[in-house]
């Protein structure tokens, strides 16, 4: 594995040659951090310095036709969550159930795709991948027209009364399945599964398949072999999965916008909302931003406190 | 950065090693996108080493940023608006002479096409033969108000927009104008400028058209889909009541448009109504909302949903479905009255090629050049005459009611009172409020 990674670019620790060659030490001190250096600069420059504009305009006053003043005007804040907390909840209820329904369709996916794969797993990770070469925006509009009101497949589950059901419990509207919450949903899973599965395949793939002959020798169930041996090792992959399909989600709004409808607006609507529409918005957008990054930093600290996998952050 | 590379010194060599495999580890199961657990001990020593690290990124690039952020602090526009009468924009260097183009933006489906080649306009296309200059037409304008927010910023700042010539709604001229966003027009470039109808040469929006001139007029009226409902559409009140029609309508995203229908359905006149009126309209349009009527509010783009049957009704501007020439697709002026409406070429300011857009402002003011164009989009001429040459170039058109509306519906067609810029804010912010 060392011998592997030597190649990988990750600078060697400058501690190394430290002891026995002193002048040695000085040029290979800096080389981690020369190498560092493009990453870090971007992140000021991409990450570091838009968080703190965004932070500043968030508690500014103003608009763009006679300029934005800082007054430290807090009350954006409140202002942003009293008209848009249900969008908020929205949001957090969206990325969430998408979230459980990727790992529930990702997992099996991903544990078929490691452990009886066999020579195609690499053919059928790449099918899990593909659909992503086109673009995000191009398949969900796709899916506009396959779930068009007059096309096949909403006549085909109008007939078999599976609407009738799904409207009654408030997933879809009417008999038609676009501009529906389910739609969104379905949308943001059809989108984000790759997300969920490729860390979950990784970590997978990893576990020797004689851990379950070992378990089955030891008496235990394929079931309990599961629950006792594959999940606790795949679990960095299950955090990882969901963490990479929630994060995303939670701040996704082309589902919404392309499958929703005017009730299923979610907050990344509502920032373009402001932000688009509304020449005095920006403070807004900034407050709803800065509360929507703050959340799901909250969400996912408590998230992976939980799940106990404090190495991983 | 210091304390990350002492805190690696730290421990006997193997440890280090350890905790360096560590480190390689994570970086590679990053890079693949996997996160593996390790033992107790690698995870520990990796973690700390790696909060260190993290810690002082953060503070070093805090440091960078503070000083940034205290700059970025409020932004002050380039010029302070100034009281519309006083307005004449700011005028950039312009380059018509040596740059023989426009950069024209304008709505989806408002100019003439080509039956040959869609990407061809023919009335561009003369233009440029007559003058030599080209045109590069976009179409990029779906709503006013986004429109003007995506500019804003630019013009704001006191920086060219990359456009000569926009075509705006009448209820954004004077918010242009307040903030002094477009520049007056030279009339010595617009010979036929005297060949605007009656109506339309004198609007308050801009009285004696010093600042605009107009492109065409429509009305805000009601389209079906006759193939997917059996009783027709006839009213207002059906668009936002009717239980057939639940999640198949689509409003305008446009305030004015759907407000003015909202006040129709009231039994209001848009053209005359008080703040209590708008607040009764916006909650007529919540309870459509909030009871699945509503579909989506869109922009210009509320015909792709339209014609693939996904909105059954739609509220659409005049000529657009009759241009689709679909028959089952049908246009209705409401038994409770249509809002009727002008949209105006404009220059905003800093504009790289201003003669040459006055050029095309004066092209389009020609009768027989308006003609040419109404007949194609189906919108009512804005020049003297247009209708007569429209008789001679196709007699069909001149009798369709889209282009030359009969006495009966101008007699139920309302503009949108005029508001002053600071109410037309505020309408905007309280009916972006249930729309998003």
């Amino acid at each position: 594995m060392s011998a592997q990674t030597a190649n990988l670019g990750v600078p060697p620790a400058p501690a190394a040659a430290a002891e026995s060659e002193p002048p040695r030490r000085r040029r290979r001190n800096h080389l981690p951090y020369l190498l560092l250096a493009p990453t870090l600069l971007w992140l000021v420059v991409f990450f570091v310095v838009p968080i703190f504009t965004s932070v500043s305009a968030s508690v500014q006053e103003g608009s763009l036709d006679q300029g934005y003043a800082l007054t430290w005007r807090w009350a954006n804040f409140a202002d942003g969550w009293n008209q848009y907390n249900g969008q908020f909840g929205r949001s957090l209820l969206f990325a969430f159930l998408c979230t459980v329904f990727c790992l529930l369709m990702g997992y099996p996916l991903a544990y078929f795709i490691a452990f009886k794969g066999g020579r195609w797993k690499t053919l059928l990770m790449a099918l899990v991948i593909v659909p992503s070469f086109t673009s995000f925006l191009i398949r969900t509009i796709a899916w506009k027209t396959i779930l068009s009101d007059n096309g096949v497949i909403v006549h085909a589950l109008s007939s078999l009364h599976i609407l009738g059901f799904t409207s009654a419990i408030g997933f879809t509207v009417g008999n038609h399945v676009l501009a529906s919450p389910a739609a969104v949903v379905c949308g943001m899973v059809y989108n984000f599964l790759p997300f969920t599965v490729l860390p979950l395949y990784t970590s997978l793939e990893k576990i020797d398949p004689r851990l379950h002959e070992a378990g089955a020798d030891l008496y235990c169930s394929p079931l309990a072999t599961w629950r006792r041996v594959t999940l606790p090792l795949s679990m960095p992959g299950v955090v990882g999965g969901t963490l990479l399909t929630f994060i995303p989600a939670v701040g996704d709004y082309v589902n919404a916008q392309l499958l929703g409808n005017p009730n299923t607006i979610v907050i990344g609507q509502s920032i373009e909302h402001e932000f688009l529409q509304d020449s005095t918005g920006y403070p807004i957008a900034s407050a709803l931003s800065v509360i929507l990054m703050a959340a799901t930093l909250a969400i996912v600290l408590v998230y992976v406190k939980k799940a106990g996998t404090e190495d991983l952050l | 950065m210091s304390e990350a590379a002492r805190s690696e010194n730290t421990g006997t060599p193997q440890q280090r090693e350890e905790a360096q495999e560590q480190a390689q580890l994570l970086a590679r199961a990053a890079r693949a996108g996997a996160m593996r657990r390790t033992s107790a001990t690698y995870a520990q020593s990796a973690a700390t080493t790696r909060r260190s690290l993290l810690r002082n990124a953060a503070l070093g690039g805090l440091a960078v940023a503070g000083a940034g952020s205290l700059a970025a602090c409020g932004t002050a526009p380039a010029h302070k608006s100034v009281p519309a009468t006083e307005a004449t924009g700011h005028a950039g260097t312009d380059f018509s002479a040596t740059e023989k183009v426009i950069n024209f933006s304008n709505w989806p489906a408002y100019i003439d096409i080509d039956s040959n080649d869609k990407n061809k306009h023919p009335t561009l296309d003369q233009f440029k033969e007559q003058t030599g200059i080209t045109v590069k037409y976009t179409e990029d304008i779906n709503d006013n108000n986004e429109f003007y927010t995506t500019i804003d910023p630019m013009l704001a700042a006191g920086k060219d927009t990359g456009r000569d010539l926009i075509v705006m709604s009448d209820y954004m001229i004077p918010k242009l104008r307040e903030n002094n966003y477009i520049q007056k027009l030279d009339l010595s470039n617009i010979p036929n400028h005297g060949n605007m109808t009656a109506q339309m040469a004198n609007v308050p929006v801009d009285p004696g058209r010093k600042y605009t001139v107009p492109w065409a007029s429509g009305f805000t009226v009601i389209a079906y889909n006759a193939k997917l409902i059996s009783t027709p559409i006839t009213s207002i009140t059906e668009l936002f009541t009717r239980p057939d029609l639940k999640g198949k309508v689509s409003l305008m995203a446009e305030m004015e448009d759907t407000i003015a229908f909202a006040l129709f359905a009231l039994g209001k006149d848009p053209a005359k109504f008080t703040d209590d009126d708008f607040n009764a309209a916006i909650a007529y349009i919540q309870k459509a909302k909030d009871a699945g009527q509503v579909r989506a509010y869109s922009g210009n783009d509320y015909l792709s949903d339209f014609t693939q049957g996904n909105t059954v009704v739609t509220m659409a501007y005049s000529g657009d479905v009759a241009a689709l020439g679909v028959d089952y697709l049908k246009t209705v002026f409401p038994k409770e009255g249509s809002l009727s409406w002008y949209d105006n070429m404009c220059i905003p300011n800093y504009a790289r090629h201003k003669a040459n857009a006055e050029k095309l402002m004066n092209y389009y003011l020609q009768p027989k050049v308006a003609a040419e164009l109404d007949d194609y989009i189906d919108y009512i001429p804005v020049v003297e005459g247009a209708v007569d040459a429209l008789k001679t170039l196709d007699a069909s058109a001149a009798s369709n009611p889209l282009i030359v509306p009969t006495a009966q519906e101008l007699a139920t067609a309302r503009q949108f009172m005029a508001i002053s810029v600071a109410k037309l804010d505020e309408y905007t912010k309280k009916y972006l409020q249930v729309t998003g």
